[in-house]
């Protein structure tokens, strides 16, 4: 069943389908945001990240003419965006999953020397701890957590982007937010950090 | 009798509004029990801090240097005036060597090499054999031509590779 298309996405896609480049830019600004998000949280050497942005958008570009809005504009970029990134994973031959699956054991604790050079922050607060912790989850694991609670889609979008069931989103994010949890209170003061936002 | 502490997954469907069929009961619960809001407020923290926009930021001018590309690409000619100046330099050249220098000893050297008697005389050859003798060609004029002509889709071959390579980064 197709979604109906949001009114703005429609004139834009058609105003780049008759080769409106300032139409192309404003979609840019549109979505780069939530594309940088899902490359941030997939990748973690800074110096990549910028050129898989572009290479995503020009995947964009040549498919759009392809879109049938079989789903919302943001999924579908959020896709290419996701596939992009395992892609440049496997050239790197960087694993999705530091133990090969899933399982819990992924959330085994990794020491610092895995951690990408932006990760060695000082961690003066919880928002710089909590980072460092997500540093330390498996890219797929990171992703989902920051398309629910940053650009705050749905289980099932999450599903579409990552090809993953519903059930299994749900189950990802509530290990992933069990896990930081975890973390944090074993690893730090309780008083200090879980005091700090209230 | 009192009901068991509120567990992580409990704590999370509350938080993501997940319908429960025990709701009524965990909030009862949440009113009273010490521990269980512990627990939700650190879940809640959590939550605030997880929402907050990861360290990654585009630079302003991204978009632009996209489109920039877009039109990089649409506008760049198939071959570039270099390469146009670089291809006829080379045609100039091979055309002005085969003009002025005698190829007469470097035909035979590869009429021998290339075309031994036995081969010529096979059934394979000795048509064409024939046939250039009936026209009578110049061999070496031939040869230029055939060399100019490998040399031009040699250049050619050279610059859509070149030209390939540009698109796909």
């Amino acid at each position: 069943m197709k979604n109906a298309p949001n009114t703005n996405d429609a004139l834009l896609i058609k105003r780049i389908r008759a080769g409106n480049q300032k139409a192309f830019q404003s979609f840019i600004e549109k979505y780069q945001r939530l594309v940088s998000h899902i490359v941030f949280r997939m990748v973690s050497n800074t110096a990549d990240r910028e050129d898989i942005c572009q290479d995503i958008f020009l995947k964009v570009y040549q498919n759009v003419a392809g879109f049938r809005f079989e789903c919302k504009m943001s999924t579908w970029i959020a896709k290419i965006a996701y596939h992009a990134c395992i892609n440049h994973l496997q050239k790197k031959k960087i694993p999705l999953f530091r133990n090969g699956s899933p399982e819990d054991k992924s959330f085994a604790d990794i020491s610092g020397e895995n951690k990408p050079p932006d990760a060695f922050t000082e961690e003066r607060d919880i928002a710089s701890r909590l980072q460092a912790e997500i540093d330390k989850l498996d890219p797929p694991f990171r992703t989902i957590l920051t398309l629910y609670h940053v650009d705050e889609m749905s289980y099932a979008e999450i599903g579409k982007i990552m090809d993953l069931p519903e059930g299994t989103v749900k189950s990802y994010l509530f290990r992933a937010r069990k896990r930081l949890r975890e973390r944090l209170i074993s690893k730090y003061q309780r008083e200090e950090i879980w005091h700090a936002n209230i | 009798m009192a009901r068991q502490h509120l567990t992580d997954e409990d704590i999370q469907n509350i938080l993501d509004g997940n319908s429960s069929q025990q709701k009524g009961d965990l909030e009862h619960h949440l009113e009273t029990c010490k521990i269980c809001q512990d627990h939700l407020r650190q879940y809640q923290s959590l939550y605030v801090e997880l929402e907050k926009e990861p360290g990654f930021k585009l630079p302003r001018s991204f978009a632009k240097s996209i489109i920039s590309k877009l039109t990089t690409q649409k506008t760049a000619p198939l071959v570039s005036p270099e390469t146009v100046f670089v291809v006829l330099g080379i045609l100039l050249g091979l055309g002005t060597t085969f003009y002025l220098v005698d190829m007469k000893p470097v035909v035979e050297i590869v009429r021998r090499i290339a075309l031994p008697k036995i081969i010529i005389e096979t059934a394979v050859f000795g048509p064409m054999k024939n046939l250039l003798s009936n026209l009578n060609t110049n061999l070496s004029l031939l040869l230029s031509a055939g060399l100019v002509m490998f040399t031009v889709a040699a250049v050619d071959r050279i610059i859509l590779k070149l030209k390939h390579h540009k698109i796909s980064l």
